[in-house]
């Protein structure tokens, strides 16, 4: 196998704080392939978020970072400061939620696409701001020339977030992370912008990890999804694998609390019983035992390995994956 | 936008009604007869019942007190401000004539003062809790709470008398202008430092500053044109209205250094009971006071781009263009 383009191994994030360390990521380990779209999903406090923002080390600086995240086999947790930049938004763009505070309020959208560009290329500025006018164009922002003046407060969040975009592609990066860029957006922004993922990264090959909590919109973007639990990955598979044939009681319980458009039959749409758990408080062997309507005493004990047991690398961290039997419901739904 | 402006300048007519009256009044009712003083002083004898009235007249303070109050704002708002009781000239000239000195000094103080709480606001909130923090937190404290007329007399005897460097006294070029400013404004960095401090770290966790790391900025771009750029807001804010402060302060500055202001104006009229040079500055430094704050008020919503955005909004909500 050709290496991966991202591969990240045992990734631990612990913040300490006066009233004891919060762990919020928990022996992470994946990988990205090149051009490769990737959907991280879990619930909210996961630690998916982090995560991602680890990869680049944009964290606060009292997190404690552990693992490997190498790049194309250079490992960024060991980077030096100085090196760091020409990893952001040059190798790896990012997009964020909330999208209109995450542009600088006293700057027009222009100029905040040139100063990226400027950022890693050495071009005059009227090089950087006719390509600025390209990506604003190649996101779908109508009249870029109009558009390119504006301040970030004029723009709705659909259109902030392309921008968003725009600039963390501005450099022709080889992954692009987006940490719930559609939280907030409306229903048919949120379709329209996932769509614009997928068009750019099949144009221009750049591999894209989406980070999201709704199970149902990776069905239209992602090749390959990792579900998130309590800091740790619990299961991870290819598209048609994870929804033809989820294996963790965990992701069932997301599928179920799925809802579709066009279900065939009438099902009970149900919610995971219980909270996630505390990043201060882990629970000792699986962590999703206390909610696990399966919970055997092992279960209690010793903390299940990511283990493949399916065909396409599909991987799954129960002491019983592959034995239960799935719950009747969940055979023919796909959300 | 310019209803808004409208309903600020109206707000100010009671404003300013009241600041006149109390300041006619106190001068009024002080103890002693500028008058007959002036005419003794002018003359070198006491005046006979006939010459005093005669020279109030003169003045213009004939009559019972609120006809005098009448008589005086009235000719305030024409900008007749009486006569002084000391020289004689019309107190809006005594005190236009005073004015650029101390326009030069407060405008020097307030540069000073931003000149240094910008970089030490930065450093403390870029090395928050860490020793340089601490530092300069005690240094801000120092600073503020250190008096000017002290910090004055240090100076003096440090530059002056020791090194040679300054003149010690009065009014000429720049070398004059350096120890009077750095007596004035260096009280005022104190404040507007800390006041820095807290707004960049604020700005700091916005999440277009996690955006300018991001995109790879290197990390003075992140802080200086994200960072500060964001932060100037609140200081300059601020350092507008603390300017009329430093306006009122300036009167011991300008008295050690003998510098031919406003405020050493004051002084002298205070001391020589020249009451009508008195209700005229509380009147003056008291309408800069509100115009400067009202100035601030406007050029705050005027800049900000996001309120201009909200005013308009609320215009076409209420079906205006």
């Amino acid at each position: 196998m050709t290496r991966p383009l991202l591969d990240v191994r045992d990734l631990a994030v612990t913040f300490p704080t006066d009233s004891g360390p919060i762990h919020a990521v928990h022996r992470m380990s994946f990988s990205i392939g090149s051009g490769e779209r990737v959907g991280i999903v879990g619930e909210s406090g996961a630690g998916k978020s982090v995560a991602a923002l680890a990869i680049t080390r944009l964290l606060a600086p009292s997190a404690r970072l552990s693992g490997q995240v190498a790049l194309d086999g250079t490992d960024l947790l060991q980077l030096p400061r100085s090196q760091l930049r020409h990893v952001r938004g040059e190798r790896i763009g990012m997009v964020f939620q909330d999208p209109v505070t995450c542009l600088s309020p006293r700057m027009s959208v222009g100029d905040q696409l040139v100063e990226a560009i400027r950022a890693h290329r050495g071009v005059p500025r009227r090089a950087a701001r006719d390509r600025a006018l390209d990506l604003l164009r190649s996101v779908g922002i109508p009249d870029p020339v109009l558009w390119a003046k504006e301040y970030p407060h004029r723009l709705s969040g659909g259109m902030a977030q392309r921008v968003m975009i725009a600039m963390a592609i501005s450099c022709d990066p080889e992954l692009l992370i987006a940490d719930e860029p559609t939280t907030a957006l409306d229903v048919t922004i949120e379709a329209q912008i996932i769509d614009l993922l997928v068009e750019l990264s099949e144009e221009r090959g750049t591999a894209v990890m989406l980070i999201t909590h709704d199970l149902a919109l990776l069905a239209r973007f992602a090749e390959r999804i990792l579900v998130t639990y309590a800091g740790s990955i619990v299961e991870q598979g290819t598209v048609g694998t994870l929804y033809g044939r989820p294996s963790h009681p965990y992701t069932w319980g997301l599928m179920q609390s799925v809802t579709g458009v066009n279900e065939q039959r009438r099902r009970r749409l149900t919610a995971i019983r219980g909270a996630p758990p505390s990043a201060r408080a882990i629970p000792p062997g699986c962590a999703f035992h206390p909610r696990c309507p399966y919970v055997q005493e092992v279960c209690r004990r010793e903390v299940p390995e990511l283990m493949v047991h399916g065909g396409d690398d599909h991987a799954s961290a129960c002491h019983f994956a592959g034995q239960l039997a799935r719950p009747e419901e969940l055979r023919e739904v796909r959300p | 936008m310019l209803a808004y402006a409208g309903r600020r300048v109206l707000y100010l007519v009671p404003t300013w009604l009241g600041l006149s009256l109390l300041a006619f009044v106190i001068g009024d009712l002080a103890p002693g007869d500028p008058v007959r003083a002036y005419f003794q002083r002018t003359q070198g004898r006491p005046p006979t019942e006939a010459e005093l009235a005669q020279t109030r007249v003169e003045f213009g303070v004939d009559g019972s007190l609120p006809e005098r109050y009448l008589d005086w704002v009235g000719g305030a708002v024409q900008g007749d401000l009486g006569k002084s009781f000391s020289t004689g000239r019309p107190v809006l000239d005594e005190l236009l004539s005073r004015l650029p000195a101390t326009l030069e000094l407060a405008g020097a103080a307030m540069l000073v003062a931003l000149a240094i709480a910008v970089p030490v606001g930065t450093v403390a909130a870029l090395y928050r809790n860490r020793l340089a923090d601490q530092v300069l937190r005690i240094a801000s404290l120092l600073g503020a709470s250190l008096p000017g007329f002290f910090l004055a007399y240090l100076l003096i005897m440090l530059f002056s008398l020791q090194l040679g460097l300054l003149p010690a006294l009065g009014y000429g070029d720049l070398r004059h202008l350096i120890m009077p400013a750095l007596a004035l404004g260096l009280a005022e960095s104190a404040v507007l430092a800390r006041l820095m401090r807290s707004s960049l770290l604020e700005v700091l966790g916005e999440n277009y500053v996690r955006t300018a790391r991001a995109k790879g900025l290197p990390e003075w771009q992140v802080v200086g044109r994200h960072g500060v750029g964001n932060s100037l807001n609140a200081v300059m804010t601020e350092a507008a209205l603390a300017f009329a402060t430093l306006l009122a302060l300036s009167a011991i500055i300008e008295q050690i250094f003998v510098w031919p202001g406003i405020g050493r104006l004051v002084l002298e009229a205070i001391s020589q009971r020249d009451y009508s040079v008195i209700q005229g500055f509380v009147l003056f430094a008291g309408t800069v006071f509100v115009l400067i704050n009202l100035a601030v008020d406007l050029a705050y919503r005027w800049l900000d781009p996001r309120v201009t955005l909200q005013s308009e909004r609320a215009r076409t909500a209420v079906g205006m263009p």
